[in-house]
């Protein structure tokens, strides 16, 4: 999954929202590492739509435009959370090893000394 | 309307109206929201992306498809694009023939017979259905294989491949979209032309049709921002017709293989990486 896709998913956890709540959302979540273009994020939708990750939850008339909420489906969580497991997975090898070679190398200073 | 308005809407012309009518207006709506105040242009990144999605939409391509099924796919395309050369290339010969001596032997009439029969395989690739690809090719490769197709027998070996890769992918995968027929028609209309100019009424398109091949490359390596499928089909395309039937035409001459060679497989690796690269960036999550 990638990580723009990762985030508007992730962006929707809380419950639904209209295309520039999710712009916001997922720029806030990633610290502003993922700025989505509108274009891009329609994109986004349309596929996560037809994947059946997203689901159009509310249609309203704002300042006489269409505005459509968001939200996740089932199957969209549970592509997160495998996303997310996987992730934390792939993470924790890496720290793992850290904090091993860390507590490596402060046993042998500790010989040394 | 502000002009950031109207800027945005004649950027969302990018879409299909079908699309427009269905989300022109909730586009409209964010990229409203999230310019600045004051702002009269939509920003670069917002117009660039505007773009290559309303170009994306109009390529109908099919924002379901893994990267593999799109690799299947422009497989699919670069082997009916060599077939359809190599046909065109034995229908033409054996026209020009007819045109000479006003008589066909029997080897041109199965190579009539192959060329008739590989054409309709390759029409079969988009409009058939998987059985019916299937028969064509089993018919067209029983035919070769009857006679026997091109002066040299090594060579038979690329169409024979070309017809059972075309037969198993249309079998195991999508249907090639229509919205490609136009590169199949350029290059069939390049080859049918280019195989026709040695005749002296068409002797003047000899020198302008050199560039035309280029031309398409071109359009289909920038076409790659939008669809990466079709430079894929090239890449596949290039490895077939230039580097696997080089290397076939070398059997039984003590390998003997030209610099060429060398420059067209890595023509095709640079593009099939490129379009790798961006295939995997539009295919799905």
């Amino acid at each position: 999954m990638r990580e723009p896709t990762y985030f508007v998913l992730a962006s929707l956890l809380d419950g639904p929202l209209h295309g520039y709540a999710i712009i916001q959302r997922a720029a806030e979540l990633s610290d502003g590492r993922v700025k989505m273009a509108t274009g891009t994020l329609y994109t986004a939708l349309d596929r996560l739509t037809a994947e059946g990750y997203v689901r159009l939850v509310r249609e309203e008339i704002v300042n006489g435009r269409a505005r459509r909420s968001y939200g996740l489906t089932e199957s969209g969580s549970a592509a997160l959370r495998a996303e997310a497991t996987r992730m934390a997975a792939a993470a924790e090898l890496v720290t793992r090893r850290e904090v091993r070679s860390r507590r490596g190398a402060a046993i042998r200073k500790e010989r040394l000394t | 309307m502000s002009p950031l308005e109207r800027r945005s809407r004649s950027l969302l012309r990018a879409y299909p109206r079908w699309y427009r009518r269905q989300r022109g207006d909730e586009m409209l709506a964010t990229l409203l929201e999230a310019s600045q105040p004051g702002q009269r242009w939509p920003s670069a990144r917002d117009a660039r992306a505007l773009i290559i999605g309303g170009l994306r939409v109009r390529a109908t391509q099919d924002q379901r498809l893994t990267t593999a099924a799109n690799l299947r796919l422009a497989a699919q395309l670069g082997a009916a694009l060599a077939l359809l050369t190599l046909v065109t290339g034995s229908l033409t010969a054996i026209f020009l023939i007819w045109v000479h001596a006003y008589t066909l032997s029997t080897g041109v009439a199965q190579s009539l017979v192959c060329g008739l029969l590989g054409l309709a395989v390759v029409v079969a690739a988009w409009f058939g259905s998987r059985s019916v690809v299937a028969v064509l090719a089993a018919a067209t490769a029983a035919a070769a294989a009857w006679g026997y197709w091109g002066s040299d027998k090594a060579l038979a070996i690329l169409p024979a491949g070309l017809l059972i890769m075309l037969a198993v992918l249309v079998y195991l995968g999508e249907r090639l979209p229509r919205s490609w027929l136009w590169l199949a028609g350029a290059w069939f209309g390049w080859n049918v032309l280019q195989a026709l100019s040695v005749l002296e009424p068409l002797r003047f398109l000899y020198g302008p049709l050199a560039f035309v091949p280029w031309i398409i490359l071109g359009l289909v390596v920038l076409w790659a921002f939008v669809d990466a499928r079709p430079a894929m089909a090239m890449a596949v395309y290039i490895a077939c017709m230039y580097v696997v039937s080089q290397l076939l035409s070398g059997v039984g001459y003590g390998w003997v293989v030209s610099p060429g060679l060398f420059v067209f497989a890595a023509a095709a690796v640079a593009l099939a990486s490129g379009s790798f690269w961006r295939l995997r960036r539009q295919a799905v999550i």
